[in-house]
């Protein structure tokens, strides 16, 4: 039986490091804790409750998204327009964390019976089901970055469902950190777009636009090195 | 807006769960499970789909909601509020085109009675059941609605 104590105290834990926020580590695991809770839900075979978790997931997501890319060297408009972004980003979290619908979640978590082994083994395989039919679209279109985020996302879900059932997944983190750059560099992107300082941030976007494509074409190479050992059923 | 408030499935007997473990941590029968099934397939009949569930953070209820995910269109919302008497920051908890509830007796009961006669104490003797619907129409205020069709489960499972 696989009871879902480690990872909901995991956020329990957590989410007095994040309202304090002296440490940008207490947002990261919250989001953390949420995606690994929302795919021991899975396992469970319970569509509600992953409604909440990826409410917190969002707002823990947008503020941990902008903590990273406000560790890179960018362009200091770019970073100004980040800070006060971030710094509603942060008001809405913290906001969110104080909210009973959170309070609700963590109770309703702690209440549910340990998922049934068994049960998880046959989720597992639909997940790699899944990711079978999303390579298949990835070998379709293999210039297409979003194609390539839905195996990224599909693959941490696998890893996240393995590591309930106790299983080794060394080769899965490794390639979570090659996909992890498309995926930085994807949401750099994203903000650099929508950032309002148009034209000084063009050379900016460039350089972005042709790092994550160097990330793309190396998270495919290496994808296609490994799937088939990933992919193996059982 | 109209408003569905579901009372949850059949659920174990406290005298079965294991030792030590809460009341709140009932899961729901298999029988109940299969029951509130064809409740669920009655509500699509109906075409009573909803646009937001709201749903007390007890196993029994949680899970209800689950079953109930066929006829819920947007997103589930655990609100502890249900697991407890009604009032009006549960009202003003009511969003949506038609919101459902999914909750326990007596405060199931004592809902549907604020909402339609303002007044909670009136929902003696209701006689809500375990996976019954209420389906209410009108303004989300006390006394503010009026009830369409208290479906006990039964009359849903044979449609």
């Amino acid at each position: 039986m696989i009871p879902v104590e480690p990872w909901l105290q995991h956020l329990r834990t957590h989410i007095p490091v994040a309202e304090r926020g002296e440490d940008p580590e207490g947002v990261h695991q919250i989001r953390v804790a949420t995606r690994r809770l929302d795919v021991w839900l899975e396992l469970r075979g319970m569509r509600v409750l992953r409604d909440d978790l990826a409410w917190v997931r969002r707002r823990s997501g947008l503020v941990r998204d902008l903590d990273v890319l406000l560790l890179r060297e960018i362009p200091p408009t770019f970073s100004t327009w980040l800070q006060q972004r971030r710094h509603s980003a942060r008001t809405a979290l913290v906001r969110a964390l104080g909210e009973r619908r959170l309070a609700g979640l963590l109770e309703a978590l702690s209440l549910l019976a340990p998922v049934d082994e068994e049960q998880a083994r046959g989720a597992i395989r639909a997940l790699l089901g899944r990711i079978r039919r999303l390579d298949e679209a990835l070998e379709q279109t293999p210039d297409e970055i979003e194609a390539l985020h839905r195996v990224r996302r599909a693959l941490r879900r696998l890893r996240y469902a393995r590591e309930w059932l106790g299983g080794k997944t060394r080769i899965f983190a490794e390639l979570q950190e090659t996909f992890g750059a498309v995926g930085d560099l994807s949401v750099a992107l994203r903000l650099a777009q929508a950032c309002p300082s148009k034209r000084p941030l063009a050379p900016y976007r460039k350089t972005l636009l042709a790092e994550l494509e160097t990330a793309r074409v190396a998270a495919l190479a290496r994808w296609r090195e490994v799937k088939r050992r990933l992919l193996r059923g059982r | 807006m109209e408003v569905l408030i579901v009372r949850h499935a059949i659920a174990v007997e406290h005298g079965a769960l294991a030792p030590g473990q809460p009341d709140e941590a009932r899961p729901l029968t298999e029988e109940g499970r299969r029951r509130f099934r064809r409740v669920v397939r009655g509500l699509l009949r109906l075409d009573l789909r909803v646009d937001r569930c709201l749903h007390s953070p007890w196993t029994r209820a949680v899970e209800t909601a689950d079953l109930l995910r066929p006829v819920i269109d947007g997103e589930s919302v655990c609100e502890p509020l249900l697991a407890g008497a009604p009032g009006d920051e549960l009202i003003a908890s009511l969003r949506g085109r038609r919101p459902a509830l999914v909750g326990h007796e007596p405060w199931m009961s004592e809902m549907l009675a604020l909402l339609v006669f303002g007044d909670a104490e009136a929902a003696d003797g209701f006689g809500f059941k375990k996976g019954g619907v209420a389906w209410l129409e009108g303004e989300a205020k006390p006394g503010g609605m009026r009830l369409l069709a208290f479906m006990p489960p039964g009359v849903l499972r044979r449609l």
